[in-house]
């Protein structure tokens, strides 16, 4: 750029117009925002949400009570208590997910062999107080029935 | 004078007060408004929506919420200047609303009413004399929050005014050098045909520059600097006296734009010239109304002008400290004072 065209674009203010230009089309541009109460996002079926456990068709839980979710998640927030029931089978006692410690990364669901647990849509997961947010066994079924037949993480 | 024109003259001066005081705390509250919301749009995003349809009543809510917001004192305050502070800030820039011409009067019974508080013979003098008293605000404020950070703040806002102050002044003689005259009223009159911004188009960008300065708006906004100084002089006000130095500084925003109006887009004086109306034969049965000066020219001017305070807050990052300097006083001056020069050269040589 010569000496002179570089002066008359400092005088000129040529880059900060140019600069200016661009956000003066912006102003005409689609605005991206989405009004999140009123408008809510497509969540798609993949999405890591909310565990919930699974039925069988009969009624009776799927979960065999291995604890290998318990192993692999890798911030132990999966606390699951079991003992011996009637005809040698292991009987879960408690199950209980700390959503406050969970990261959603899905290995538990990855880890289970017989595909009793799962991860759903539900994304709106703020509470008021820390217990609201220790699900136990039965609040994971009573999402996993919501969710009955719909395709969710993993399926 | 009888005492009943007395009681008329002091109903009329003090309902023309309250007009001007209502219209700048309306617009202190709506240019916020204003500000976020084109600045939000050229950012891809939609500003305040949720109070009221599109957000409009947001500057209600702001100062609602700011005014039963706790109001916490510094314990090492000193006390009486961080109450003192805000209200120095605030009066000078709302008070200098009293020289500004909104509009060219109008006669009822008989009498002529004066859409202006005062037509002082030193009006622009008055101005700039006010909006230098604003800095005091900001050095009481930084001084008495006993704190580094409003400290810095407050002492590159005063070096900042005070340095902006002579590019600006300069920007102004240049147009009273083609008026002959300080009085804003005679101003605007002097521009009933050609405006000033086409005599004095560099004088306009320098004021444009200072303008923004002397306001401490980006692309000049270190004494608040947030990404530096959290918030500048006043991180340590809450509540509503934070609210007062908000308001001086929209204030001070719109007087600057009353300024430029008033000083180089021809105040009242009609954006549309007369001959577009008689031309134009939609537009010619309404030029008993619209085609002469008026209030609305004026308002839409200032909001013209405010915008580009916008455009150039979303386009611009901060400047250097040095850099700030640099410009002012190496590169403003002599712009404004060779400007000058110029000005006088020619009126000299039409004249002769």
């Amino acid at each position: 750029m010569s000496g002179l065209e570089k002066f008359i674009k400092t005088v000129t203010f040529w880059e900060i117009l140019k600069g200016m230009k661009l956000t003066f089309s912006y102003l005409f541009k689609k605005p991206v925002t989405r009004l999140y109460p009123k408008e809510r996002p497509v969540v798609p079926p993949v999405f890591r949400g909310l565990h919930a456990l699974r039925r069988h068709s009969d009624g009776s839980e799927v979960c065999i009570a291995c604890g290998l979710c318990a192993a692999y998640c890798p911030t132990g927030c999966i606390k699951i208590k079991t003992s011996e029931g009637p005809e040698h089978t292991k009987v879960v006692d408690t199950y209980e997910i700390e959503l406050l410690r969970c990261l959603f990364c899905g290995y538990c669901v990855e880890a289970c062999p017989v595909r009793a647990l799962t991860m759903t849509q539900e994304y709106e997961l703020s509470k008021y107080t820390k217990e609201e947010l220790l699900f136990t066994k039965e609040m994971l079924l009573a999402n996993g029935d919501k969710y009955r037949g719909k395709e969710t993480f993993f399926d | 004078m009888n005492f009943m024109d007395l009681i008329i003259v002091t109903g009329y001066t003090l309902a023309g007060i309250v007009a001007v005081m209502v219209f700048t705390m309306l617009n202190t509250a709506y240019l916020t408004y204003y500000e976020r919301k084109a600045m939000a749009h050229m950012q891809n995003r939609l500003g305040p929506m949720h109070t009221g349809p599109h957000g409009i009543l947001q500057p209600l809510a702001d100062g609602i919420k700011l005014m039963f917001k706790e109001d916490i004192i510094p314990a090492y305050a000193d006390k009486a200047v961080f109450i003192l502070a805000p209200l120095m800030g605030l009066v000078p820039a709302f008070i200098s609303f009293v020289v500004v011409p909104f509009g060219p009067g109008f006669t009822v019974f008989g009498k002529t009413i004066n859409l202006y508080l005062a037509d002082l013979n030193i009006g622009v003098l008055y101005v700039l004399a006010l909006s230098s008293m604003g800095a005091y605000g900001i050095i009481m404020a930084g001084w008495a929050s006993n704190s580094k950070y409003a400290m810095l703040g407050s002492l590159r806002s005063a070096s900042q005014v005070i340095s902006y102050e002579i590019p600006m002044g300069l920007a102004i003689i240049s147009v009273l050098m083609l008026t002959g005259s300080l009085s804003l009223v005679d101003i605007t009159r002097g521009q009933e045909h050609v405006w000033n911004v086409l005599y004095q188009p560099v004088a306009f960008v320098v004021y444009i520059i200072a303008g923004i300065a002397e306001t401490n708006r980006t692309p000049f906004d270190l004494p608040e600097a947030e990404n530096e100084l959290v918030a500048g002089f006043h991180v340590e006000y809450s509540g509503m006296r934070w609210a007062y130095f908000f308001m001086a500084e929209y204030a001070n925003m719109l007087m600057v734009s009353c300024m430029a109006v008033v000083l180089f887009l021809g105040g009242w004086n009609p954006i549309i010239p007369r001959f577009v109306f008689e031309s134009v034969p939609v537009l010619g049965s309404y030029i008993g109304f619209l085609g002469g000066p008026g209030v609305w020219w004026f308002i839409i001017k200032i909001y013209v002008y405010f915008f580009i305070f916008l455009w150039l807050r979303t386009t611009l990052p901060r400047l250097r400290y040095d850099q700030l300097m640099r410009l002012g006083w190496k590169i403003l001056i002599p712009v404004g004072l060779a400007n000058i020069l110029v000005t006088g050269l020619v009126k000299v040589l039409l004249k002769g």
